[in-house]
């Protein structure tokens, strides 16, 4: 999702409406027309706070008032997540949170915590490949990549995208890591779009098994 | 029933997949268990299973092959010659359907029924011969372990609804995905294709030749095509299958398959490459043609090893 989470303006947050995924991530999760009462009501509760200030946070005019929309959402996920360890959407989002205030290893607990309820999470595991390239270690967002690409062609693209942006800027202003190995990596990426565009009939996304007929 | 057999029944199976293969979808009626596979993989290669004590699955879908047939059509126990190569069934356990026709059976132990049973032309030609064969399995001890420890639940294991399920099993087993192709594409390794079959693989996949387009997903192969095919020329039709509709094989191990087509009738890939030039009208120079041959080649996976009990 590169760093926008625009795609959420379709979702809705009504109450008692069924859990709905998005794009990139849990959408709003259906509560009870009566006030939350039970852990798990209120967790879905915070949660879906939380989902209503992220998006605030990727609409915002400034960066300021994105900085207080996403530290927001990290306290209503934490919240969340502390009530009901087993939402791996709030971890996934709590991820997003922290990633989007610059806590790349924080975002990776969150991300890790999500992929260890459910390892095929295909939005966490692009996510948790950003938050790999935020804090360098590439060969694990190549891993991050190579495990979206034979299911999810969207996601795979989208963290291709990503990989491309970091090599730009790592180009312009570099970092921590060595030249060479952003060189090495950026060939690596450029192979991997040759072949997205020349191979897009292996991968059928939505379809993870091979079949014919 | 021994420590052993009661283990192998009670042990699930692993797949061993190659990278962006996921795993199949297996009937409910038939689950994969180690037990059963190692039975079917004996069962695979022995003649007994046969009319005459001559033939086994394994004398047409050869394991040296990657499971297809060398001889141009397969020949049956009574040495009467089929109609087609018997084709590779390395990632059969994928396939929505069998066989080379149109409205071949759904399921494997659907379809392992064709040449057990076939009377016409006889493959193993069991027909009529099911208790006879059943009571050769019977007698040798070594036989009667294999099935306890595949259907020790079973108080009469050797059974040919039994034979059949550990084939289907066995035949599921075969799954590929190591090939130089997988490991650069789907592994990620960057090295396992040459220059020469990386270049091969754009031009399988480019409009020019529209190799991609009918070879097509992970196991580069496709539905049935004929001449009222919207996608296929009947110049194309004509040329690579003749008359009628037959499904476009998979190119995975199309290295070690040769001869090819249904009947056979090309001997080298060179020569499938000529048929389809002059079917489709490009022409390759021998640069691409080499590097085109590179890549098919880069699917074809390390000799075969047999799956571990």
């Amino acid at each position: 999702m590169r760093t926008s989470l625009a795609v959420f303006l379709g979702c809705t947050l009504l109450a008692g409406t069924p859990l709905a995924l998005h794009a990139n991530g849990g959408g709003t999760m259906s509560m009870p027309s009566v006030k939350p009462e039970t852990p798990l009501e209120r967790a879905k509760s915070l949660y879906n706070e939380g989902v209503r200030l992220v998006k605030r946070g990727d609409g915002a005019k400034t960066a300021e008032k994105a900085r207080v929309a996403y530290g927001k959402a990290v306290e209503k996920f934490t919240g969340s997540t502390g009530l009901a360890p087993d939402l791996h959407e709030a971890w996934n989002y709590l991820g997003y949170s922290y990633r989007k205030l610059g806590d790349a290893a924080a975002a990776l607990d969150a991300y890790d915590r999500a992929l260890a309820l459910k390892p095929d999470y295909a939005n966490a595991i692009e996510y948790r490949g950003q938050a790999y390239l935020a804090l360098g270690r590439l060969d694990d967002a190549k891993g991050a990549y190579l495990a979206l690409y034979p299911a999810n062609a969207r996601l795979a693209d989208q963290l291709l995208a990503a990989m491309r942006d970091w090599v730009q800027s790592q180009r312009q202003s570099p970092g921590s890591v060595p030249a060479t190995a952003v060189d090495e990596f950026g060939q690596w990426v450029d192979e991997r779009a040759r072949l997205a565009t020349s191979t897009a009939s292996l991968t059928r996304e939505g379809s993870p098994a091979p079949t014919w007929q | 029933m021994s420590l052993l057999v009661a283990l192998l029944l009670a042990s699930a199976w692993q797949w061993q997949l190659g990278p962006g293969f996921a795993p199949p979808a297996i009937p409910s009626d038939n689950p994969m268990a180690a037990g059963k596979v190692s039975l079917g993989a004996r069962l695979f290669a022995e003649p007994r299973l046969s009319v005459n004590g001559t033939t086994s699955c394994a004398s047409c879908h050869d394991p040296a092959h990657a499971f297809a047939d060398p001889r141009p059509v397969s020949i049956g126990a009574t040495g009467e010659p089929l109609a087609t190569n018997a084709p590779s069934i390395v990632n059969a356990a994928w396939r929505a359907a069998y066989g080379w026709r149109p409205g071949g059976e759904t399921s494997l132990e659907q379809q392992l029924r064709r040449p057990l049973f076939n009377r016409a032309p006889v493959e193993l030609g069991i027909a009529d011969h099911e208790d006879e064969i059943l009571a050769r399995l019977a007698a040798d001890a070594t036989w009667r372990d294999a099935f306890n420890a595949a259907f020790g639940e079973d108080p009469a294991p050797i059974t040919i609804d039994h034979v059949i399920a550990a084939l289907a099993a066995y035949v599921r087993s075969l799954t590929g995905g190591r090939s130089a192709f997988d490991r650069h594409v789907f592994g990620g390794d960057h090295t396992a294709l040459g220059a020469d079959a990386r270049r091969g693989l754009d031009l399988f996949y480019s409009s020019r030749l529209g190799c991609g387009g009918c070879h097509g997903g992970l196991l580069f192969d496709g539905p049935w095509k004929d001449a009222a095919h919207p996608r296929v020329q009947a110049a194309v039709a004509q040329s690579v299958t003749g008359a009628g509709a037959f499904r476009v094989p998979s190119l995975r191990n199309v290295a070690v398959t040769a001869p090819y087509f249904h009947d056979g009738r090309a001997a080298t890939l060179d020569a499938v490459l000529d048929r389809y030039a002059e079917a489709r009208r490009f022409t390759l120079s021998p640069r691409e043609r080499a590097e085109l041959l590179a890549f098919l080649v880069a699917l074809t996976e390390p000799p075969w090893q047999p799956a571990a009990p």
